[in-house]
């Protein structure tokens, strides 16, 4: 007789410090743009010449910009637009993108011939200047760019969404309902879209550092957020002048929120498309 | 037994475009008739069309030619346009599909996925709660997801959707394989039950020629696209004509079966057909 | 003995019952034993447990010996060596076996054969060009083709004891009997133990020396195939052979078994079958009925069967 115990294997992968760490993060970073108006010293916008470039302090933790506003008050606000505008851009690329996959996916045939063609001179674009175009166009802003990278993203959203509602689609149980005599339209929106629901925003979760750069990017470039706004994008801008006066702050403090935000997000987003991915 | 009763197939043909050129033919002038609560069992092994003719009776394949026939009225090659005419349609043949897992929506329970039957078809949802006891499922299994039900409830689950449509044909496609012996022999019972009790003509599509030859009146033996014997299930089983119908019945194991016999009769076919 | 399984509990956390309750089996060289049971009924672990394999994190007391070996015991080299050499297992599905990027010639030549006998092997299981098939890769090949691959993979180095875990579940009928003819084959030319394992009870009588049912992860009859069909002992046997239809000139009635399968979420403090037999007494589900020897020579564990002799745990010693 003989008796023994293997050693326990973990059945299901165990959730990464690294994740853990990012999670709480972006947690700590959405409640503090929530919170922004209770937390930050300062109104954003609130100018004081006479504290131009200040090096941190007890009355500036992170010192201040070359026009004198509290950088941890602008950038607490700054949190705001930057979290909310990859949303509502990722939101327009979702809606557009995932209508085009699940048409082309559906129909086939020529539509889906279009579709595709249609994505990939979309894709033969640099992203950033298919987007600057519609600016020169549309003109600058904040609402004309969260529109043009939503449309920028949508051919990325459709390719993926058509994959995953061939694959989906070709399962009896959309049989089924066609068996049952549904309309196709009804078929995809009520019963075809939400079982690709998971799979989707996994992506989006992935998409979401990128586009929170790319937004960056065009402040960055003068062509999105606009002064007085907080946007990091435009906060790094106008904080690179101050580098030459050897003040790093107004320039770094931005910066490395950016970063350590779409490091956080692509770290968290990766894991949760593995996850979402392996259920759905 | 052509030309008469409930569901009347003529002469349907299907083929595919093969990549290298030239086609696949899929199936080759099927015709048959089931009577009203009548049963008929399409076999063969894999790739022999019965799968595609089934397909082509619910109308998720066209057939390049023949008509499908339901109570006298011909079925139209496409799916309708016109709502009413689709659910027209539907009420005429509904299907119940080989996984038990895959043909239904992961996300509606039990309860949701009939309520979405009936009210497509303007039904009273509370009929939901009659279907669900027809198929032997309760209130437990109602609340619950494909994911949450055995094999054998899903099954029960995909037949209860197909008979709130009220169908006059209902199309079985290897619905019992995947299923446990003893699960197996229930749904057979209930399909039996249907049939007698509600009159609903069965086609019934399997590999499996015991499960044929339990529930079918007639039977159709396919072999690469082709009907090589029909006739009555008890003849055709018993008398077999044909030498491909004659091998498939020695390749069932029974009591003293030897699979030698069933490897000479293949080659004896091999060598007489190709 | 080839192979001897004696009183196997195996045991995974989070589950209302052991997978495996005090199985015992046996098969002794060159002869064929059934496994029948339904899903969950223990025929897979009972199977994997011979190769040494258990499910992660299971715990698992009683034996299992392969040619003397004791396999529970086995580690590192010793347990590749019997994993490669003297046990191999054919399962249902071929495309798990073989590397979807290697050619055929690769699989059988990473299994010790030659090139000249990897030719020899491929038309010995009835693959048609076998010198083209080499080169082919698994997607060019069907599933039946597939299987015989695997076949001639488990043939390149014969093994004492092949377990066949519904091996020919997912074929046509008539290459379901090819593939069966030429299992055969193995035992005859190399005294080789089969352990088939199938859901199909009438192929298990037709196929096999001896068969053992199972159910909820015990062993509830063990009889010669022959004896099995004639006279089932056990209510469940009874059962399952009432409710398969069978082909023949005298269609009868097919009497499902009520209820279904049990799952692992549930504990049976009695017999296990207790709730969907149709012989059950008050007393059956409160103990574990034991095995009892039949007259001729098979076991049931049922509590209505007379206990004659209460059968001993273990019959044959290896």
């Amino acid at each position: 007789m003989t008796a023994l115990t293997l050693a326990p294997v973990a059945v299901r992968p165990r959730r990464p410090v690294g994740v853990l760490l990012a999670g709480s993060f972006l947690a700590l970073v959405a409640l503090a743009a929530a919170l922004a108006p209770l937390l930050a010293p300062y109104a954003p916008e609130a100018i004081d010449l006479s504290a131009s470039l200040a090096g941190t302090s007890a009355e500036h933790l992170l010192g201040t910009d070359a026009s004198g506003q509290d950088l941890l008050s602008r950038v607490l606000y700054g949190a705001r637009t930057s979290l909310i505008a990859p949303v509502l851009l990722l939101a327009v690329a979702a809606v557009l993108g995932v209508t085009l996959g699940v048409l082309a996916a559906w129909r086939g045939g020529w539509v889906d011939a279009f579709v595709s063609r249609l994505t990939d001179v979309m894709y033969a674009f640099p992203g950033l200047l298919f987007t600057v175009l519609i600016i020169a166009v549309f003109g600058t802003g904040m609402t004309t760019s969260v529109l043009a990278l939503g449309l920028a993203y949508t051919p990325t959203v459709a390719k993926y969404t058509r994959s995953l509602a061939l694959s989906e689609s070709g399962k009896p149980y959309i049989d089924a309902y066609r068996v049952q005599g549904m309309g196709g339209a009804r078929i995809c929106a009520l019963y075809l879209v939400p079982n690709l629901g998971r799979g989707v925003v996994g992506y989006l979760v992935v998409l979401f550092g990128e586009a929170l750069m790319s937004l960056a990017t065009l402040s960055y470039l003068g062509f999105g957020a606009q002064p007085p706004s907080s946007d990091w994008g435009l906060m790094v801008q106008e904080g690179q002048a101050a580098v030459v006066q050897s003040a790093l702050l107004p320039a770094l403090v931005p910066g490395t929120a950016i970063a350590a935000v779409v490091v956080s997000f692509n770290v968290v987003g990766v894991w949760a498309a593995d996850r979402l991915g392996r259920r759905g | 037994m052509n030309n008469t009763g409930l569901l009347v197939v003529d002469k349907v043909c299907k083929s595919y475009p093969l990549p290298g050129g030239g086609r696949l033919t899929a199936a080759e002038d099927v015709s048959f008739g089931v009577a009203p609560g009548g049963s008929l069992g399409i076999v063969g092994e894999s790739g022999s069309g019965k799968t595609t003719v089934a397909r082509m009776l619910v109308g998720l394949v066209r057939p390049d030619s023949g008509t499908v026939t339901v109570g006298g009225t011909a079925r139209a090659a496409r799916t309708p346009g016109r709502r009413t005419a689709r659910l027209a349609r539907a009420r005429e043949i509904q299907m119940v599909f080989q996984d038990p897992y895959l043909s239904l929506d992961p996300r509606l329970t039990a309860g949701q996925c009939l309520r979405t039957a009936l009210r497509l078809h303007g039904k009273e949802e509370a009929l939901a709660g009659e279907l669900l006891e027809r198929v032997g499922l309760g209130e437990r299994e109602a609340r619950a997801r494909p994911r949450q039900l055995s094999g054998g409830q899903r099954q029960r689950l995909a037949i209860a959707r197909a008979l709130a449509v009220d169908p006059r044909v209902l199309v079985l496609d290897e619905a019992v394989a995947a299923l446990d012996v003893s699960i197996q022999a229930q749904i057979l019972a209930l399909l039996d039950e249907i049939r007698r009790e509600a009159g609903v003509a069965l086609v019934f599509v399997s590999h499996d020629l015991a499960v044929v030859q339990h529930i079918t009146d007639d039977v159709l033996v396919m072999r690469r696209g082709r009907v090589v014997e029909q006739g009555p299930t008890a003849r055709v089983l018993s008398e077999p004509s044909d030498p491909y119908t004659r091998l498939l019945l020695a390749a069932v194991p029974r009591e003293g079966w030897d699979p030698d016999d069933a490897v000479a009769a293949r080659s004896a076919l091999v060598e007489a057909t190709g | 003995m080839l192979l001897t399984i004696d009183r196997l509990t195996v045991e995974v956390p989070g589950t209302a019952r052991p997978l495996l309750d005090e199985v015992a089996l046996h098969i002794a060289e060159g002869e064929v034993v059934g496994l029948v049971g339904e899903s969950g009924s223990g025929k897979s672990t009972t199977a994997k447990a011979a190769l040494g394999l258990l499910p992660a994190g299971a715990t698992a007391s009683g034996s299992v010996h392969v040619a003397g070996a004791d396999v529970l015991s086995l580690t590192g080299e010793e347990l590749r060596r019997h994993r490669a050499r003297t046990v191999s297992m054919v399962h249902q599905d071929p495309r798990a076996a073989l590397n979807p990027v290697r050619r055929i010639g690769d699989f059988l030549l990473e299994r010790g054969a030659d090139r000249t006998r990897a030719v020899e092997l491929l038309a010995a299981v009835g693959l048609s060009d076998p010198e083209r098939r080499m080169r082919q890769r698994p997607h060019e090949l069907s599933g039946g083709m597939l299987q015989r691959v695997v076949i001639a993979g488990a043939l390149a180095t014969p093994p004492r004891l092949l377990l066949a875990d519904e091996a020919t579940s997912a074929l046509d009928v008539t290459t379901q009997a090819e593939i069966l003819a030429l299992l055969r084959t193995l035992r005859a030319e190399h005294g080789a133990g089969l352990l088939f394992i199938t859901h199909d009870l009438h192929l298990a009588a037709a196929y096999c020396d001896r068969v053992y049912v199972m159910y909820a992860g015990r062993v509830v009859e063990e009889r010669t195939a022959a004896a099995l069909f004639a006279d089932p002992a056990h209510p469940y046997t009874r059962g399952l052979l009432a409710c398969s239809p069978t082909l023949g000139d005298t269609p009868r009635r097919i009497e499902p078994i009520p209820g279904k399968p049990p799952s692992l979420s549930d504990a049976f403090p009695g017999c296990p079958f207790t709730a969907r037999c149709p012989d059950a007494q008050p007393d059956c589900s409160s103990r574990h009925p034991a095995a009892v020897t039949l007259p001729d020579g098979g076991t049931a564990a049922c509590h209505r069967i007379p206990a004659a002799v209460p059968a001993p745990a273990e019959r044959t010693a290896p």
